[in-house]
């Protein structure tokens, strides 16, 4: 019996070991949290020229078909005729026609996204290497680069390398015959297409990537430049001017198309095109499933393909096992009694709701008010259903109140009483008054610590970001601690408590 | 804090955990099938009568609240009768009652009953208030135990009852639960009664103990506890040992009474026995129960076992 638990468990570990860290090495699923907010609202704002004449605008937005990045978008058309056209690096956002009276001349295009270019692919069509290189440079020193990148190319097999090498071009003064470099690298946007034309001149995917660096909310940011290459067998963020790399976590693409103000200049009617972001950690709407996506198993068990409303859902669930684990150990190892087995997980979720400060505030006093109500229910003499359902709604109307007076009292706190799981609370009652007749103060008063003691721990356990993180981003670890639980259904040593109960046995001998 | 480094001793002392109890004993050696035998009272008479095992009389049972008038009235000749819920666990919804001269019903603390509140208490028990799981029940009225006058002078109020923990048809351990002030008539040891050990072979109290503490004398009564002698005790060894066959379970516990009319008789029996009983008897559990299942044969018959307890059981003790 403990043989074939043991072997279960270790089965159960290891499956979930490896497929962890086949995420974490193959999919580069990070360990880790990152502190950065992964989704982020951009606004493009557009301000029109002259109120009188008619507009044609278009500007590019990023891509929703096919993998991604838009969590949701909306726009203000202010009259206008508007759309959302084309796909991929041809997606764009039209207004044309000509403004209504009295309508504001500023438009609005919002989108949230997802920072990471996990779901960025390379753009099709792009145009040769040759061609951009002699769009940004004059012929003679043109050819002096694809010289230069042809005898890197010969020098070394290492792709990692040569980028490295011609990166350094656009970091150092150069006083050689590339000395003109000196004067594109001012350039982001001149700096990243000369060097993305460089390294496929050589040999290398690359491509370049229009977006934003979303570190803080900003009111107004400017697009940013970027070369996407593939090296080692995945595609990584290149800023080819800067000594520091930013995280790509931090990097929102926007779209393959540019959108600085000078490629726009033959949108009629345009007087200028500004970009907000800020993070934003309310998103409504789900994501739509991304249907033509191919299902693969990777793909299959991993969450982040949901919607994310539906996220927020299954971020929950995950962390119940957690919280059943921490309850586990506690009475098998400890020996500690509760109310319930599972009840104080349930407080412990609510209270991931409320806060635990006032999550305790609230619990108490709804428990207390309830219990003093419970006992005149008492000498009603009523049948233990009835007298459920009258609790039940006593906790209700207990809610209410405490929200509605939280609300007069400009007490944003009180509303989050709502989330409490009622009819636990309700059972909570009820168990502490029959405790409480049965069994006697002390120990009603013992269990209700040692359950909101229990709660509490959970709640820790629960909020960490680690945790929440690798359960949500590894549903594997479940198995994990499943394993963790089918030995401590094993564990039959003493429990804590019982070292201590049995103590006059132990001395005695 | 010493306490922390008590495991290899309770270890060595052969003490039985919560843990190892459920996992080692009543999971190994009880079958599913057999629990609702123990866990329904009403199932457990049934079975012990066919085998000659003397029970409380059964008065009336109450499956629905509209029975509670007739239920009444079954007992209305009855100077005393108990409520019981059918599955119900340590104790908790026993109603034990006496009629006073003008006829009012009293609980056994003296407290008058009204029958609104019996019957708000019978109401409670078959909703499930006091079962196992929760789920609805049934509500027994019967016989209450008139005890033997040995025990008057070391129990207050309520019923003083033993328990048996039976190991393969083997008594292994017993105990003598007092009844306190504090239990409010109840025999349970959590709940605040007194256990006090017995001697396997000679039927007489060796300890007691009240909570984790070791005691001498009823904290009530103020008399000795220890060095009764339990009347009747083959038989109530013989009962225990039969209840092996009958309940079809391989560790359980089993309460007995004695009655002043109608000698021992078997109350119910227990699953899940509790743990207290090695500290009354100041011996660990698991030092008796290894010494079970170390048997390559076990004797089979009830007088053999019997004799297994006393020759072989009864002398695994504490080494002081």
């Amino acid at each position: 019996m403990t043989r074939s638990v043991l072997l279960l468990a270790l089965v159960l570990c290891t499956t979930s070991l490896a497929v962890l860290l086949y995420r974490y090495q193959k999919l580069h699923t990070p360990l880790l949290p990152s502190t950065q907010s992964s989704v982020w609202k951009v606004e493009a704002m557009v301000e029109l020229k002259n109120k009188e004449l008619p507009v044609r605008i278009r500007v590019p937005v990023p891509s929703e078909g096919k993998r991604a990045l838009v969590v949701q978008e909306a726009f203000q058309s202010n009259g206008l005729a508007t759309a959302i056209i084309g796909k991929d690096s041809e997606r764009s956002i039209v207004w044309s026609g000509k403004l209504p009276k009295n309508q504001d001349p500023v438009l609005y295009y919002w989108a949230v996204v997802e920072t990471g270019t996990r779901y960025v692919r390379q753009p099709k069509n792009l145009r040769s290497p040759q061609k951009i290189i002699h769009s940004i440079v004059d012929d003679e020193q043109a050819d002096r680069l694809v010289q230069f990148v042809k005898k890197l190319k010969h020098s070394t097999d290492d792709d990692s390398a040569l980028v490295t090498r011609i990166q350094a071009l656009f970091q150092s003064r150069l006083s050689n015959e590339l000395k003109f470099l000196n004067k594109i690298s001012k350039s982001e946007v001149l700096s990243a297409r000369l060097f993305s034309a460089m390294l496929r001149t050589a040999g290398v995917p690359s491509y370049v990537g229009r977006g934003f660096l979303a570190v803080k909310a900003e009111r107004e940011i400017s697009p940013r430049y970027w070369v996407r290459a593939y090296l080692k067998d995945s595609w990584q963020d290149i800023f080819p001017q800067l000594k520091e790399q930013p995280d790509s976590d931090q990097l929102l693409f926007w779209n393959y198309v540019d959108i600085n103000m000078g490629k726009l200049k033959k949108n009629i009617g345009l007087e200028q095109l500004k970009f907000a972001i800020a993070p934003d950690a309310t998103v409504v709407h789900p994501r739509a499933l991304k249907a033509d996506e191919e299902t693969t198993f990777w793909t299959f068990i991993s969450l982040d393909r949901l919607p994310v409303s539906m996220q927020a859902t299954y971020r929950v669930l995950l962390l119940v096992p957690v919280g059943a684990l921490i309850v586990t150990f506690f009475r098998v190892v400890i020996g500690l009694k509760t109310f319930g087995t599972f009840m104080p997980i349930l407080i412990a979720l609510s209270f991931r709701e409320t806060g635990l400060f006032w999550g305790i505030e609230l619990l108490g006093m709804v428990v207390f008010v309830g219990l003093i109500i419970r006992a005149l229910l008492s000498s009603l003499n009523l049948l233990l259903v009835s007298r459920l359902a009258a609790t039940l709604s006593i906790v209700i109307l207990l809610i209410l109140a405490i929200g509605r007076v939280s609300q007069i009292a400009e007490f944003t706190q009180g509303y989050t009483v709502t989330l409490f799981p009622i009819v636990i609370l309700t059972m909570i009652i009820e168990r502490i008054m029959v405790a409480w007749e049965e069994t006697g103060a002390v120990n009603t008063m013992m269990l209700s610590f040692n359950s909101l003691l229990l709660a509490v721990l959970s709640y820790f356990a629960m909020m960490q970001p680690v945790i929440q993180h690798i359960v949500f981003n590894f549903p594997e670890s479940i198995l994990m601690i499943m394993s963790v639980t089918l030995l401590l259904g094993r564990y039959t040593y003493y429990r804590l408590s019982e070292l201590f109960r049995f103590r006059s046995l132990a001395e005695g001998a | 804090m010493k306490f922390l480094l008590n495991g290899p001793k309770l270890r060595k002392l052969g003490v039985l955990g919560m843990n190892a109890r459920n996992v080692d004993y009543i999971q190994k050696y009880n079958s599913r099938r057999s629990y609702p035998n123990a866990d329904s009272k009403m199932r457990a008479k049934t079975l012990a009568r066919k085998a000659d095992i003397a029970v409380p009389e059964l008065y009336q049972v109450v499956y629905s609240i509209g029975q509670f008038r007739s239920a009444i009235a079954s007992v209305s000749d009855k100077q005393s009768f108990v409520i019981k819920p059918d599955r119900g666990s340590g104790g908790e919804g026993v109603l034990v009652l006496s009629r006073e001269n003008d006829g009012t019903l009293v609980t056994s603390s003296g407290r008058s009953v009204s029958d609104e509140e019996l019957k708000m208490h019978v109401a409670n028990t078959i909703s499930g208030l006091y079962s196992l799981a929760g789920q609805p029940d049934r509500a027994l009225f019967e016989y209450k135990i008139e005890f033997d006058p040995v025990f008057e002078a070391i129990s207050y109020q309520g019923v003083p009852d033993v328990r048996i923990i039976v190991f393969l048809g083997i008594p292994v351990l017993a105990m003598l639960r007092l009844p306190t002030k504090q239990s409010d008539g109840r025999a349970n040891l959590h709940q605040g009664a007194v256990g006090v050990g017995i001697h396997m072979a000679e039927g007489k109290t060796t300890f007691g103990v009240s909570g984790m503490e070791q005691i001498l004398e009823h904290p009530d009564t103020k008399n000795p506890i220890t060095n009764v002698s339990i009347p009747h005790w083959d038989r109530m060894l013989d009962i225990a040992a039969s209840c092996y066959e009958v309940f079809e379970l391989g560790y359980f516990g089993v309460d007995l009474v004695v009655d002043r009319y109608r000698g021992p008789m078997m109350l119910e029996v227990n699953v899940r026995p509790g743990l207290a009983i090695q500290l009354a008897n100041r011996v660990g559990l698991k030092s008796r129960l290894k010494m079970v299942e170390a048997q390559k044969e076990l004797p089979t018959t009830v007088k053999d076992r019997i004799d297994f307890t006393k020759n072989v059981i009864a002398p695994i003790r504490i080494k002081n």
